[in-house]
């Protein structure tokens, strides 16, 4: 029963070797094929391990349910930058979240040059600004080498590119308080303290102690800048150098006016003002009167002003002797001084005062009748009695002659030597005439400061000067 | 005998090696197939996206990711609408924290550092990283770098960026801009976007609107981020190329100290890059890849190398095989092209010491 054995071998051995190499081939392919997707196999797992060992995973996690709130929360929980105690870090903080995290994607990128692979490090990002750096530290062992990551810390960070820290300069006066945000700089600040001044007024340029800034330079500032001076008025900065320099009244920016009587010595921070400062010489109601009261002689008020003045300017008026003086300010902040109304000179001329002015007042009316007693009452040879005695105010006859004042007032009687004084009269006169073909009327209301001078001990209305 | 000798002779061993031959290449398909597979379906969508990536930036591999993944699948390549939103707020450079100190008198004039205290004209730097390695040039005068070109620009072919160099008495050099390179047939002369030169537009037009400008400012300072021609000019730009790398929203990777989160959607392929310090030193920066030992970087690999170093802008230039670093007349790095250095239009180029751009 045995199967025959061929009768050529050849052939078989041909076809046996034939499938030998087909049997190696699909071995070689079987084998190379089950090693190659066993290596792929290993390569997947290797992946997985590789995916589970992100640390990005663990940021994914600790950023999942947080909202902006939590975010601007974790951003305040711990100071990111040294301030001075002129901001607050709630308040800069607050002003970065606003400006460049709200309303933002909250992402996260590996930090790079701070996170290693044993301790990963991740910053939390809105749009493109920091809001805070987790750290990672490792779990459990997922294969291949990794780890799968948990945050150990999650810190408010921001670059110390996004919030660039500022310089100011501030300059005062010694006796200036300056406050930034509401806080008072402080001599730590200080950095000159006697920086020169190159535009000082005439005024301040006689000063025995020349005004000179104090330089108080603050870095590290982040945020919004208000710089006050003690009256809580604020001060704008004007750019030098590079950087912001506060002065208060920006710069220079004290001013006065001051008016005085004539014959009054006035000093400005302890230095007496002179003809540099003088504005306005006024009215003086004894020009012309020389030759009856000497050279000299004023009853002007004069007007001193400066202004762009560093220091405070603290104004001293000493009074002519024998007149005190009456400050009143304005509106404007300028002081007026007047001599105060000498109430026994008053009362001592007052009848004679009120004698002139009646016997001017009807002859101004048209009662020609009183130019002569007018004249009796005035200094011969002053502008006055020319002014009287050339006039033709009341060369038309009136039959009859009426005044009526609505007010009267004498006042601001003030001796202005031996011989001499002034006061005003303020009125408002309702004036009638009547001529046989017709009646005049008219109105007046003006003030006058008249000036009295006693010639051969006889006393003499010599001026009238109208007040504007 | 007859049949002994018949299979053993040498048309069936060729017969036989063959067959072994193409089942071998057969198999590697396969495998490869396998490992593409692996990457596109795989358990890691980290590595999906870095490896679908960098085939989409390599010219001659942008079907790849086409194998197994649908286009649905690849929607993750798109720019995304919140990038986008991202790239329209992008910030310019604030030249304020720019600050080029100016030369101290009798600085040496060597290469080298003199003394530990000075700051060398240039000083050459080996970067390693866990995928890539690669070289970092850090010029201290930003105002000895120009920008280079070949002749003709735009007419004729490109130069290698060894004879770039040469062509500016130059010392150094990167490559620069992108360059029209259709089906890898281009011969490297004709630029893709802008190109200024001694503060005039040498390649495109004063209306038109460039992305991923990278300039520098007569003082020097690094300029980044989307100008035209003429807004260029105006703001002082005397150098400039641009690089848009396909789907990316800008090249500037970093702006005032922040990085630009939105234009670093990348994957792993050779770079170059440009930065500058806050003292105004420039980093030339050229990353290989694509090879054994060093498969390359992303932009946010590019990134941290660059802030490592100081970098408070950076801007992203053309990668790939274009980038190039050469230095003393020789290219220091390991090209990604095959057909080795390529011919480029334009590169940054840095005059030796005493020259200047200005």
């Amino acid at each position: 029963m045995a199967e025959p054995r061929s009768s050529n071998p050849a052939p078989r051995k041909r076809k046996n070797r034939r499938k030998a190499f087909r049997r190696g081939l699909v071995i070689y392919a079987v084998t190379f094929l089950l090693v190659g997707f066993a290596g792929l196999f290993v390569f997947s797992r290797y992946l997985a391990a590789y995916e589970q060992g992100r640390g990005a995973h663990a940021v994914t996690a600790w950023m999942e349910g947080k909202t902006e709130d939590d975010y601007r929360a974790l951003m305040l929980s711990q100071p990111i930058l040294t301030l001075t105690e002129f901001e607050n870090n709630e308040d800069i903080i607050n002003a970065y979240f606003d400006a460049s995290c709200t309303g933002k994607s909250f992402t996260y990128r590996e930090a790079a040059g701070t996170s290693t692979a044993d301790r990963p490090v991740y910053t939390i990002k809105a749009g493109a600004a920091d809001v805070a750096r987790i750290t990672l530290k490792k779990g459990r062992s997922v294969g291949f080498g990794f780890y799968a990551w948990e945050v150990e810390s999650a810190v408010p960070y921001i670059s110390p590119y996004a919030l660039s820290s500022a310089t100011i300069a501030l300059e005062a006066m010694a006796d200036e308080p300056l406050y930034l945000n509401g806080v008072a700089v402080g001599e730590s600040y200080l950095t000159d303290s006697a920086v020169a001044l190159s535009s000082l007024t005439a005024l301040e340029e006689r000063y025995a102690e020349k005004p000179s800034l104090r330089r108080y330079e603050i870095s590290g500032l982040y945020g919004e800048l208000t710089v006050t001076d003690a009256s809580g008025n604020e001060i704008s900065a004007t750019e030098e150098n590079g950087i912001p320099v506060y002065r208060p009244g920006g710069s220079g920016g004290y001013s006065f006016s001051v008016t005085v009587p004539a014959g009054s010595t006035v000093t400005v921070c302890g230095t007496a003002l002179s003809a540099a400062e003088l504005t306005d010489s006024g009215l003086n109601p004894l020009k012309g009167l020389e030759r009856f009261l000497g050279d000299g002689c004023s009853a002007a008020q004069l007007t001193y002003s400066a202004s762009g003045l560093y220091r405070e300017p603290v104004i001293e008026v000493t009074p002519p002797a024998g007149v005190t003086l009456e400050k009143t300010e304005n509106k404007d902040g300028s002081l007026v001084y007047t001599p105060v109304n000498d109430a026994a000179l008053k009362e001592e001329h007052l009848e004679l005062v009120r004698a002139f002015f009646d016997d001017n007042m009807a002859y101004a009316a048209g009662d020609n009748s009183h130019l002569q007693s007018v004249l009796q009452k005035t200094l011969y040879g002053t502008e006055l009695y020319n002014y009287f005695s050339n006039s033709t105010a009341a060369m038309i006859w009136a039959s009859d002659t009426q005044i009526s004042y609505d007010y009267l007032f004498y006042d601001n009687f003030v001796s202005r030597g031996e011989n001499c004084f002034t006061c005003t009269v303020s009125y408002k006169a309702n004036l009638s005439a009547q001529s046989w073909y017709s009646t005049n009327k008219s109105q007046l209301e003006d003030s006058y400061i008249l000036a009295f001078v006693r010639y051969q001990n006889v006393w003499y209305a010599a001026s009238m000067s109208l007040i504007e | 005998m007859t049949q002994a000798r018949k299979w053993n002779s040498p048309i069936r061993r060729v017969g036989r090696f063959f067959t072994v031959f193409f089942l071998t290449l057969l198999l590697i398909l396969v495998l490869l197939l396998g490992v593409i597979y692996v990457f596109e379906k795989g358990p890691s969508p980290t590595i999906t996206e870095l490896f679908c990536r960098s085939m989409k930036e390599t010219s001659a591999l942008k079907w790849i990711p086409g194998i197994f993944l649908s286009d649905e699948e690849l929607s993750f390549l798109e720019v995304s609408a919140e990038n986008i939103a991202l790239g329209d707020a992008q910030e310019s450079v604030n030249l304020n924290l720019i600050h080029i100190a100016a030369p101290a008198e009798g600085e040496s004039e060597s290469t080298t550092p003199g003394t530990a205290e000075e700051t060398p004209y240039l000083q050459l730097i080996e970067i390693k990283g866990s995928t890539y390695k690669g070289k970092l040039l850090i010029v201290r005068d930003p105002k000895s770098v120009i920008v280079g070109t070949s002749d003709n620009l735009g007419k004729a072919a490109g130069l290698q960026l060894t004879d770039m160099v040469a062509k500016y008495d130059g010392i150094a050099g990167i490559n620069g801009g992108g360059f029209n390179d259709e089906n890898g047939r281009g011969n490297g002369g004709i630029p893709t976007g802008l190109v200024i030169q001694n503060g005039k537009i040498v390649y495109g037009s004063a209306g038109a609107s460039y992305s991923s400008v990278v300039g520098l400012d007569r003082d020097g300072r690094l300029l980044l981020g989307r100008y035209t021609g003429q807004q260029a000019l105006d703001a002082g730009i005397q150098y400039a190329v641009n690089f848009n790398m396909e789907g990316a929203i800008d090249g500037a990777l970093v702006i005032n100290g922040q990085i630009q989160t939105q234009n670093l959607d990348s994957g792993i392929n050779p770079r170059t890059a440009i930065g500058q310090r806050a003292d105004g030193a420039l980093l030339l920066l050229v990353l290989d890849g694509r090879q054994v030992g060093t498969l390359g970087a992303t932009l946010e690999d590019v990134c941290d190398v660059m802030l490592e170093y100081g970098a408070v802008n950076v801007g992203n230039l053309d990668g790939g095989s274009s980038s190039v670093m050469v230095y003393e007349g020789e290219i220091i790095n390991s090209c990604a092209s095959v057909t080795g250095p390529r011919y480029i239009p334009d590169g940054f180029i840095v005059l030796k010491e005493g020259s200047s751009n200005g």
